[in-house]
Parts: structure tokens; sequence; C-alpha cells
């Protein structure tokens, strides 16, 4: 027998027995993603934050495995949004409703995946069909359902509140759904609200300069052009000692109670679906449409500048305290 | 010789049958046991994971149990205060969270004795007095009330969120009077877990999840699953199954008991994960297999090249020296037995080929002593030949001088002595003709010396067959020169004693001659000679033994002395002679 031969009988049987080895192939070994970013505002980019942390944490590193694609202005979304279909990105993470619907359209048929970072009741706005089952090539964070107790949590703060101002706008179609909640809480709550609608930041100075005296507080809905001129609001808000309240989460941005998303918290859990939309290949439409987590924020040094002391139970009860 | 069954054959059906066979039956066997032994520890281990996980997942559960308790025992009075104080209890109850931030109850409500809700709380909603329920038939009141422990009550999925809560209720008992004042409900909400079993390690990417009663997953390291309402049939014994998302898995289950209700906490390891350490036992024994294995082969290989090899060039040497190579010599391969046996073979057969050269030599010799003897036979016959044709001639010299001698004499009494002479030396010449003529020069054919003598005396005595009619009845024999030769010389004499005196006055008869060969008692060969005549017969008072005539002393002589036999006369019916002798045994002369 030759040497050859009896090599070929010790190796052949060991290549066969290593053979049926488990292997774990990664088919995201290797690979550096590109993942587009819409933002409506500067104001939101602390769930951008969030969802970039969730990557992370998740083994999506930026500059290494993962490319974000992010353009500071999305005034002209359809051609932000052709922009990033050209570029072919894995996945496209948006934020708000018109945003949203927008890439929805334009996507369609491209086959990226979208993921929404914080909309409000998806269902409602014609993005999904179903929390659980979204269709389309889209899933996300809803962040509805905090209305209700963000309006409770400003009359708890300012408890002699009878007159409720809400400026909203038609940006969204959230706006809408938000008034008729809020008509049918006032209504529960039995106090009186009044709805104003402003479309631009002129619009929206000019009827809170206008606001009638006997407004007792205000109370802002989840909307991206109102989260974006917060300081107009805020500013009227201490100059006519105003509490202010919102389900939207921004008691960092001034607002002095606030009880819903922590935009931070919802951009982690939206890169959470994206992880198992890229790693673990599996198709948004598969991925129910998950809420977001609701905190109790406070906002001292608006308290303080309106004049209203927020009581220690609440402050007990308090997720976050801005001081 | 084919050889049928050869040692290589049989050796390598023994290596298979004693060496690689049960190597292969071991591995088998050790490869299954090691299987079995493994996957039962990977489940026993999993178990024991699961029973952990059951711990801390009670613990937890229990725990916010607990401070719901612990609430009421400090808020000892939360039945007696008003609403806005139940209100304002249930409410910092509510903002209860874990580790994460997140909200450990969905809802909770303040039942009294009566089932009535005093006050509610809820994450989500707006919770005034008019929105508060009578209670009083349903379990999370009734349970506690009756049982005076927790209740726990059936998951329930959150229309809005997905989310899977569960109803929890705890009596309210009266320290002094020991009776059950109202019930405390919550919606212990299911997510306040998912992160827990997201941190519990199942190997590296195995997963712990909780099913409840119906089979539907509550609580998964991964939301989506729960959220798009995944169900899993948990009554599963631990072993290998299929797991949530359709592949093998290792899977155990165990109960987590919740007040009356049990939740099922599940464990999955992927098969292929779970058996990378069988696989590596089995990749060692699979290794240690093929070495055996190759051990084997080169055993026999070395065995082959070691003891077959050589055993089949003895074998073909051996053959080859059998079909008559003998110059062929075995390979000497080793100082080992083999090596021994091949050089003894050696050695045996170059004996062998010496010997066969010496046979060979030897055999080359005789066959020239051989026919050297041959020639010197052949010498010696054509000499004996030309001796007896010599004799023969010399007599037929004498016999003629006789004649001539006797042509001379006058006398017709000493004429016809001369003739019997001649007669006599004819008889013996003619034995000598014969013997010339023979093929061994040994032995006399008897017949066609008789016929030759009788034909010849008639001829000597001028006497015709219409005189004297000559019968002879002679069996076909042959004598030596040392009985034919006085054998013959008594035929003479009798037969020329007839001729002369049994027909006188040209008187016809006829002479018989008869020979005959008999068996002797003592295995000997035993002749009967009968001459005889119908003619006068001999004179009445003839002594034949003390007769004066030449011939029958002759005949006596010859017949009773030289060939030591018997002579009888029977003068009944003319004259019979009837003599009896052995053939004569000398010994050899040279």
């Amino acid at each position: 027998m030759k040497s050859s031969a009896v090599i070929y009988v010790i190796l052949i049987p060991l290549l066969i027995l290593l053979s049926p080895l488990p292997g774990y192939s990664d088919h995201t070994k290797g690979k550096t993603f590109l993942a587009g970013i819409i933002r409506p505002n500067a104001r939101m980019q602390n769930i951008v934050d969030g969802f970039k942390s969730g990557m992370e944490s998740y083994g999506f590193v930026e500059g290494k495995n993962i490319e974000y694609i992010q353009p500071d202005d999305v005034s002209d979304l359809d051609a932000v949004l052709q922009g990033l279909l050209t570029k072919k990105v894995d996945l496209l993470f948006t934020i708000s409703i018109p945003a949203t619907k927008k890439a929805k359209h334009i996507l369609e048929k491209s086959g990226i995946p979208i993921v929404f970072g914080a909309v409000f009741n998806p269902v409602e706005a014609g993005i999904v069909k179903s929390l659980p089952k979204p269709g389309g090539n889209i899933t996300g964070i809803q962040i509805g359902g905090s209305t209700e107790k963000a309006f409770e949590w400003l009359l708890k703060a300012a408890p002699k509140t009878k007159r409720i101002l809400v400026p909203y706008s038609t940006d969204s179609e959230s706006a809408t759904m938000i008034i008729n909640m809020l008509n049918t809480v006032a209504e529960k709550s039995e106090v009186e609200i009044l709805t104003v609608q402003s479309d631009t930041t002129d619009a929206l100075t000019r009827e809170l300069a206008a606001m009638p005296q006997n407004i007792d507080a205000i109370f802002v809905p989840n909307s991206p052009f109102l989260i974006s001129n917060l300081d107009t609001i805020i500013k009227f808000a201490i100059e006519r000692k105003l509490p202010t309240g919102s389900g939207a989460g921004q008691y960092k941005n001034g607002i002095m109670i606030t009880y819903g998303q922590d935009h931070f918290y919802s951009g982690k859990m939206a890169g959470r679906l994206a992880k198992s939309i890229l790693h673990d290949n599996i198709p948004a439409s598969d991925l129910p449409v998950e809420t977001t987590e609701f905190f109790l924020g406070v906002n001292l040094q608006t308290a303080k500048a309106i004049g209203v002391t927020i009581s220690d139970s609440i402050l007990k009860q308090a997720d976050f305290i801005a001081r | 010789m084919k050889i049928k069954d050869s040692i290589r054959k049989r050796l390598i059906i023994s290596l298979v049958l004693l060496a690689i066979i049960p190597l292969l039956m071991l591995g088998t066997l050790l490869s299954w046991q090691s299987f079995v032994i493994q996957q039962r520890q990977i489940i026993e281990l999993q178990s024991e994971k699961a029973k952990r996980v059951i711990n801390q997942i009670g613990a937890l559960v229990h725990e916010q149990e607990e401070v719901l308790g612990n609430a009421l025992k400090i808020d000892f009075y939360i039945l007696d205060v008003d609403y806005k104080r139940q209100h304002h209890f249930l409410s910092e109850l509510l903002t209860l969270s874990d580790k994460n931030d997140i909200r450990v109850f969905n809802e909770i409500s303040l039942l009294d004795a009566q089932g009535q809700e005093l006050a509610r709380e809820s994450l989500t909603s707006i919770i005034t007095p008019k929105h508060l329920r009578d209670r009083s038939n349903a379990d999370e009141f009734t349970l506690p009330v009756s049982g005076r422990q927790p209740f726990y009550g059936p998951v329930n999925i959150d229309s809005k969120t997905g989310a899977p809560h569960m109803l929890m209720g705890l009596p309210i008992i009266d320290v002094r009077s020991n009776t059950v004042r109202g019930v405390l409900t919550a919606e212990l909400r299911m997510k306040f877990l998912w992160d827990l079993v997201d941190k519990i390690n199942v190997g590296e990417s195995g997963l712990v999840y909780i099913v409840d009663s119906a089979g539907r997953v509550i609580v998964h390291p991964n939301p989506s699953v729960v959220l798009k309402g995944t169900y899993f049939d948990a009554h599963h014994k631990p072993g290998v199954g299929t797991g949530l998302n359709g592949t093998k898995v290792v899977l155990t289950q165990d109960e987590l008991p919740l007040g009356s209700r049990h939740l099922h906490v599940v464990t999955e390891l992927p098969l292929k994960e779970a058996l990378k350490g069988t696989y590596m036992s089995l990749l060692a024994i699979a290794v240690f297999l093929v070495l055996a294995l190759t051990g084997s082969v080169l055993l026999g290989f070395i065995i082959v090249r070691q003891i077959i090899r050589p055993v089949e060039a003895l074998a073909e040497t051996a053959q080859a020296i059998t079909s008559g190579d003998i110059d062929r010599r075995a390979v000497v391969s080793g100082n080992d037995e083999l090596g021994a046996l091949s050089e003894s073979f050696n050695i045996m057969t170059s004996r062998l080929a010496e010997t066969i050269a010496l046979l060979k030599k030897q055999i080359a010799q005789r066959e020239k002593a051989e026919w050297s003897l041959s020639e010197s036979l052949r010498e010696k016959e054509v000499l004996l030949k030309e001796i007896h044709h010599r004799v023969k001639n010399n007599m037929q010299v004498i016999s003629s001088l006789l004649n001539l001698q006797s042509a001379q004499i006058t006398d017709k009494r000493y004429a016809r002595l001369f003739s019997e002479s001649r007669n006599r030396i004819t008889a013996m010449a003619l034995v000598h003709e014969k013997l010339h003529n023979s093929k061994d020069l040994a032995n006399v054919d008897v017949k066609d010396y008789i016929n030759s003598l009788a034909n010849s005396l008639f001829s000597s005595y001028d006497i015709g067959p219409k005189n004297i009619l000559l019968k002879m009845s002679v069996e076909n024999v042959s004598l030596s020169i040392d009985t034919a030769m006085p054998c013959g010389l008594i035929i003479n004499e009798l037969v020329s004693n007839s001729l002369k005196y049994a027909f006188p006055g040209g008187r016809t008869g006829e002479i018989n001659i008869t020979f005959n060969k008999n068996r002797a008692g003592n295995n000997d060969i035993a002749y009967e000679l009968i001459v005889s005549d119908n003619g006068v017969g001999m004179p009445g008072g003839l002594d034949i033994r003390k007769s004066s005539s030449l011939g029958l002393q002759l005949v006596i002589n010859l017949a009773e002395h030289q060939l030591q036999g018997s002579v009888q006369l029977d003068r009944s019916r003319g004259t019979v002679f009837n003599i009896h002798f052995n053939e004569l045994k000398y010994k050899s002369r040279l």
C-alpha cells in the first residue's frame, strides 16, 4: 500500500465525520448594511439616537457594519426617499405618520423594509393592517394610548384647571384622532377644551397670543409641527403662567408634565425590530407593531417658572424629573 | 496446484471479522451510548435551568404580590378612607415598575367586601367614580374571599396593544376580626418578565419562554412572538422536539404554579448547539475508531507484508520447483521463523538439487553400465550363437567324416556302427542348430527338434512314410540344452532301434512319439516321453538294463542317470518306451 493510500484511509473518514458538524453561518457576517433615516425635525433626534443605540446593542455598530444616511433637510420628502431608493438602502427608519406613509408609498415595490419609530395609532393612520400582522413590508413602534392619562396627569398637577387650550396641526392624521379623544376625555374629566388649529409657526404664535384669558392650561398633542414649535408654546405658557401637559413625552423640552413615550426608549425598541429584519431575516410584515412604554416626566424648571408646585405624590410617581 | 483458499483471503476475512467489525460495532455502541448519555445530561441541565428560571420568575411574580400585600399592610385602613385617597393609593401602586422602568401593573382595583369597586386606576384610561363596577361575581373577587389566598386568573390579551396581562386578586384581611374585608385586584403586565427571560441564557442561542394554560406564548425574549399571538403545546416531555420556529430543539417544560393556576416555562436549545458536545465526543470516538481501523488495516498490511507475502513467495517458489525449476530459491526476509523456514527451504532445495544431480549422474553411469552389459550380452549371444553354429558345423563335419569313413568300410556291421554314431552326432548337432536358431540361445523348441530329428533318422535309414508312418504328439514346450541333449539322444536311440528292428522284411507300421508336460507334486515340471512302435517287438527275454546294446545302454544311462528319470518298457503291443523325467536344474557354470 502506498503512503498516499494510507493518508486517504485516514483523511476521508475524518472529512466525512467532520462534514455534518453544525456550522453557525451568519449571513450578516462581513456585510456592511446601509440604513436610511427620515427624521422630521431635530427635536426627534432622541428617537434616532435610541434607534442607533438599540442597533449597536445588537451588534450593528455605525461605521463598522452599518452606515446611516440621515438627510438633515427632509422638506422635499419625495426627493429624499427617491435618493435613498437609488442608494438601495437595506432598511429605512422613519418617524411620524406623514414620513412613514410617504415612505411606504414610494418604497412599496422596492423590497426595502420600513421600521417606524414613533407613530400614533398606525392602524387608524392606514400604515399597517393590524398590530399583530402589519402586512406590507413595514412595522414599527406605536405611541398611541397615553393621551388620556397625560391629560389626567395635567389635571393632577394643576387640579384647578377647568379650561384647556389644545393647539393642533393638520400635518398629521393623528391630530384629528387626538382631538376626538381629548373631547371624550375632557367630558369624562369634566373640563372644557379649546382647540386651535395652527399649521404654521406664525399662525401658532397668533393663536397663542390671542388665547382667551380664562385658559387654565395648555395640552400639546403629539404632532411633529407642534413639537418643532415647542419653544413658542412654552414661552407663551410661562408668560401666561399656564401649566403645560402632553402625551408626547417632551418634558425635557419644557413641557411641565408629560405622560407618554420616551423617545430614546422608543427608538431602542425600533432598533430591535430592525435587528430582526437585518440579522434574523424576518420580513417586516411578520413582526408585530409594538407599543412603546409610557413614562411620567416632570419638568420642575417649567413648573417653577409657571409658579406651579408639583405635589410630592406626583414627583414620587414620576419616572423622569427635569430639575 | 491452484490455490483456492489463499491465506491472504482468510486473513483478510479474519481481520474483518475479528478487528474491523468488532471495532465498528464498538464504535457504534460507544457513539450511541455517548449520544444517549450526553442527551440525557443536556436535558437534565436544561431542566435544572428551567427550574432555576421558574424560581426566578416565581420569585419575581410573588415579589409583586408581596409589594401589594405590604402596601395593604401599611395602608391597612385603605377601605375606610375616601375615594380620593383610595384613588391616590392605587395610582401610586400603578407606578410600580421593574428594574427596566417597565410598569408592573396595567390596572388596579379596590373592592369592598361585597365586590363593589371602590376605586380603579389604569395606565391608559381615566377612571372616574361613575366607571366603577360591581365585580361581586367575578373570580378575582369570589375566589380570594372564599380561599383567603391570593388569586391568579387567566392571561388576557390587551386589545389595543396585544400585550398579555394576568389578573391577580389579594384578599384584604382584617387582623382584628380575621375576616375578609375586601379585595385588591391587579392586572399584572407579563411584559415585565420579557426582559427577564431575555437575559436568561440557555446555551448560546437557546431561549426561555412562558406559555399560559391555553398554550399562548405570553413571555418571550422576542416581543414579536408574543404580540403576533403564537401558540405552543407545552405538554411535552423533556427531550428532542420541534421548537417554536419549527426547528429541532432540546425542549424542557416545567410548571410555574401561581395560586391554583399553572403557567408553563419552556426552555429551548437548538439541537445543533445542544449536540455540539456530543458531536465532539462522536468526533473523538470517530477519530479513535478511524485510527483503530487504520491501525487494523496497517496491521493487516504489515501481516500481509511480513507473513503472507513471504508465505506466498515460498509457495510460489515451491510450485516453481515442483514444476522443475530446481534452481529457484525463496527470498529470505527477516530473521524470524519465516526467514528460518525460507532458509531451511532453500537448504532443502539445494540438497534436493544435489541429490537429483547425483542421481542423474548415477543413472547415467548405470545406463552406461547397462549399455555395456547389454553390448557384452549381445556380443556373448553372438558368440554363443556362433559357438552353437560352430559346434553344429563341427559335428556335421564329424558326421561327414564318419560318413566318408564308413564309405570305405565294407563290413556292414561296422558301417552300421558308423551310421549309428553319425545319427547320434546329428542328434546332438541338431540340438545346437535349434539353439542357434532359437531366440534366447538357451532353450530348444521340443516339437521342432523332435520333428527334425525323426525326419533326419527316417532319411538316414532311407525309410519313407509309405513303409513306416511317423506319428507325433508333442506339446509346445521348450527344454534347456542340458535336458534337450540327452532327451534327443534317447529319441535318436529309440526311433533308430524301431527303424532298424521293429519292421523287418519291409513290414509296414508306425512309430509314435509323444511328449507331454505335466506338473509334478513339488511344483517341478515333469515330462513324459513315449516312443512306441507297432512292430515285432523286442525279444522276450531282453532286459534293457542288462542289454549289451549300446543304444539301450545309452537310453538307460541318459534317462535314469543324466535325466534322473525312469524308463518303463511295455511290450504288450509292439514296443512302448515310457520315460518320465524332470527338467534338469543345473547350477550356473559361470
